[in-house]
């Protein structure tokens, strides 16, 4: 199963979530019906007659409209994405630029695997008050998603430990969970509300009825009060039983996924010692995984392990037992858990290796250069495609090297969001000095005298840098840009599209900056949602297919017939009508990829995947990539929605 | 019966709207809040940052300004007290009283800190040492980040008492306790560095 099918699982099981919540509606409907009527024989005392059409229809639209708005608000409140849910359960961001060092090495850790999976670096959540072991990951898709982290797994675990529980909440994000965990959320909502009215109408006829009866109303008013009592007492029972429907939806739901997201942490990671050591340190002491925060419930399929004390056990509990998850890891787990005392956490604290991990190639501290990345490097599309969505250990190999390598001047300025907006505009300075001496002065005349001293300061680090940083760095900046107020986005956007123009032509990278990054950032400060599947069949756009591939092949072929054996191999597996041709090599430009690209995002899973396929192949007939056309690739990905892994030498070739 | 059951629903769902509003208010409060003290810790990094690099700094000076002691321990003493009240600000950044002691401690600091640099002007050699540069240089940048850090609080606090005070909001902050949020404004850069000659 790869990323695109998992996907494509994930919006299934959405349906059937669907179908059953529908169904669970409709039982409470009738129930709330048989109630309405029975109250109304009572009180009227007329024998029980089944059929009310007029008591049938008042109910089924009240019932409705609860559950309807309900889930409408709910669904409304969410669409910030994660850092909603993370800020609801307590959370406060942590600083990308903290000194702490417990935050520093989690932030570190979060930065590795979100380069190695090929996602923004995603912002992070501390629950300052939780002392129980626990994470959670939250979001509509990989560009919104958040990271929590309670305060009882910084105390605890160590870095390993931590590193798999970071690679479980990951796997999350990868698996597509993330969506469907909050439309869970939004759906459960409304049901949760009718229990919430039930409770609502007790308390207002109690306030009520205590002033009438010093009033002493008539007794139609009486009886008027009675009804409601009853109402109101069948709205907490039926809600209630809709609530233990809703529960075992979202618990057998979110059981079946915990063992996945565990065993992708292991090969994340490389390394079972750490989620397994997790697991056992959380059944080691007396607070466990449970929160105390009251809005735990609501979000309970979310977490690392059970968030809930009073519903850890059986069919409601939304994760398999400690146990079984440890031994399906670690098969000579005895159940028997340690008692253990809380990590003391210092700056010389050694990650403790462990005996079954495979050997790990010393990190080169301070190296300019990464050390095996020949340019171009082999390439299989096959492999390409396969990593999305799923990166391994390998990835996050290199993912480390290339951080520990970078100048630490340079990865602290991605740190905060001053210097990470001068990171940007220093990445996009043309090397012409004429050219890059007008940009320069756009800088300053939109962002002021200190952005423009930045900027050159940092565009003389990122010169010595080999090109295979720009695309991380992009990564990196991201987390801190978010903090910026809309304002300053505003003129950040409008300074960078100035910058990009001030050269008369797109490059290649400066259409991986707006694809990527500019786009990630307008959906979030434009609060925009990404758009629907559109198109599933990939005739529908098999013309700008054609152009997409056209533009890649041109990109990488001077050869004109070159160009169009390249093309002819790129379309092959797209399986399309022969009436496609190579667009000519004037017509193509990065405004039309772009338009193609817009098309593109609007297609399903498995078209996307083809997608990918073609334009791996369309770019590499060589079998080998050079850092701008990964960067290409990386573009198209992105717009694609497609989490793509750092291309490494390895990992992505031929053997 | 019927019209009772639909006088019911009309009852019911304007109980589920005013639920739901309190609902929402409350949790766009809390957001809000968030965001602003998101912004004081972008803020709070960089005045540590500053506080580091303070004592350096005096140090490297007092070895050219024997005569300047004076002005050397004012400004030990700002970075003190500025210290102090920052942090007080972090252990709770929605304190309006602590967050205006932070801000005119931060004014009363950048004040002598002008004042030294002012100084230090008529120094040559400390002018020149490689280290003092150094310094100066980061100080500088750190600065520059405050500044661009405190602009986003601003908008952040603005937004945040606007929705505050708003009519229907106003009801739900005044029973939760969200208090007004205090805006972080050094006096401005004039002022600080003290014109010197007036005709």
């Amino acid at each position: 199963m790869d990323f695109f099918s998992r996907q494509d699982a994930a919006r299934q099981k959405t349906k059937l979530l669907v179908f059953c919540f529908i169904l669970s509606i409709v039982v409470m409907i009738l129930m709330i019906y048989a109630g309405a009527i029975s109250i109304h024989s009572f009180r009227n005392k007329v024998p029980l007659q089944k059929w009310h059409p007029d008591i049938f229809f008042a109910v089924t639209i009240g019932t409705l409209l609860v559950i309807i708005l309900g889930s409408l608000y709910k669904v409304f409140t969410l669409r910030d994405g994660g850092k909603v849910i993370a800020v609801m359960l307590g959370g406060q961001r942590i600083n990308p630029g903290t000194s702490k060092f417990a935050e520093r090495q989690l932030l570190n850790i979060v930065e590795e695997m979100a380069l190695a999976s090929g996602i923004p670096v995603p912002p992070v959540y501390l629950m300052k008050n939780e002392d129980g072991i626990n994470a959670f990951a939250a979001g509509y898709l990989f560009d919104d998603a958040a990271i929590g982290v309670s305060h009882g797994a910084l105390e605890y675990l160590n870095r390993d430990e931590l590193q798999g529980v970071i690679a479980h909440e990951f796997s999350h994000v990868l698996n597509g969970d993330m969506r469907l965990n909050i439309r869970l959320i939004g759906l459960l909502h409304g049901i949760l509300l009718i229990a919430m009215l039930g409770y609502f109408a007790l308390r207002i006829v109690g306030s009520s009825a205590r002033g009438s009866s010093r009033n002493k109303k008539s007794g139609g008013g009486g009886g008027f009060i009675i009804a409601i009592l009853a109402i109101g007492f069948l709205l907490i029972v039926i809600g209630s039983i809709g609530q233990l429907f809703a529960r075992l939806i979202k618990a057998a739901v979110s059981r079946q996924r915990e063992f996945l997201a565990d065993a992708s942490a292991v090969q994340f990671t490389r390394n079972p010692d750490g989620i397994a050591g997790a697991l056992k340190k959380i059944g080691g002491i007396t607070q466990q995984s449970f929160l105390d925060s009251p809005e735990a419930e609501t979000v309970s399929h979310m977490f690392f392990a059970c968030g809930l004390k009073k519903l850890s056990f059986g069919w409601f509990t939304t994760h398999p037992p400690l146990k079984a998850r440890i031994q399906r890891i670690d098969k000579h787990f005895d159940g028997k858990f340690p008692k253990l005392q809380k990590v003391k956490k210092h700056s010389s604290q050694q990650p403790q290796k462990s005996k079954k991990s495979a050997p790990i190639p010393p990190i080169l501290p301070g190296a300019v250069t990464l050390p095996g990345f020949p340019n171009p490097i082999p390439l299989d599309p096959l492999l390409v495609v396969a990593a999305v969505g799923a990166p391994t250990a390998q990835h996050l190999d290199y993912s480390k090297k290339l951080l520990t390598s970078l100048p630490h001047e340079l990865r602290q300025a991605t740190h905060d969001m001053f210097s990470a907006r001068a990171v940007v505009f220093a990445l996009l300075l043309d090397t012409d000095d004429s050219i890059r001496r007008g940009q320069i002065g756009l800088i300053e005349a939109s962002e002021g005298e200190p952005t423009r001293q930045e900027t050159s300061r940092l565009f003389d680090l990122v010169q010595t840098q080999p090109t295979e940083y720009r695309l991380p760095l992009i990564q990196m900046v991201q987390t801190s840009l978010l903090s910026m107020t809309l304002p300053q986005f505003e003129q950040f956007r409008k300074t960078v599209n100035c910058i990009v123009k001030a050269d008369k032509q797109l490059g290649m990278f400066e259409f991986v900056v707006q694809r990527s990054l500019i786009l990630q950032l307008d959906r979030h400060f434009e609060k925009r949602r990404p758009p629907k599947v559109n198109y599933v069949a990939v005739q529908g756009i098999a013309q700008q297919a054609g152009e997409l591939l056209s533009i890649l092949v041109h990109a990488g072929h001077q050869d004109g017939q070159e160009a169009q054996t390249a093309f002819a191999q790129a379309l092959s597996p797209l399986k399309l009508k022969p009436t496609v041709r190579l667009t000519p090599r004037k017509e193509c430009s990065l405004s039309l990829l772009k338009d193609s690209l817009d098309v593109f995002v609007k297609s399903s899973p498995a078209i996307k995947k083809r997608l990918l396929g073609a334009a791996v192949v369309a770019v590499t007939t060589d079998g080998k990539v050079t850092v701008s056309e990964a960067e290409l690739l990386r573009a198209i990905a992105d717009s694609l929605d497609c989490p793509l892994p750092p291309i490494v030498p390895g990992v992505t070739s031929k053997k | 019966m019927a019209t009772l059951s639909y006088g019911m629903i009309a009852v019911i769902v304007i109980f589920v709207i005013i639920l739901l509003w309190g609902i929402s208010t409350y949790n766009n409060l809390i957001l809000l809040r968030e965001r602003y003290n998101n912004g004081f810790s972008q803020i709070d990094v960089q005045l540590k940052r500053r506080y580091d690099l303070i004592p350096n700094l005096v140090e490297t000076a007092k070895a050219y300004m024997k005569h300047e002691n004076e002005t050397l321990e004012a400004v030990i003493a700002a970075r003190n007290s500025a210290y102090a009240a920052e942090q007080k600000v972090v252990g709770d950044p929605t304190d309006p009283a602590a967050m205006q002691a932070l801000v005119s401690a931060e004014s009363q600091l950048g004040g002598v800190l002008g004042r030294l640099m002012a100084v230090a002007e008529s120094y040559p050699d400390l002018k020149a040492n490689e280290n003092m540069l150094a310094l100066q240089e980061e100080l500088t940048s750190t600065e520059n980040k405050v500044s661009f850090a405190r602009q986003a609080f601003n908008d952040t606090v603005t937004q945040f008492n606007t929705r505050r005070e708003q009519f229907p909001a106003v009801v739900i902050a005044g029973m939760l306790g969200f208090a007004k949020a205090e805006l972080f404004e050094l006096t401005n850069e004039e002022e600080r560095q003290a014109p010197a000659v007036k005709f």
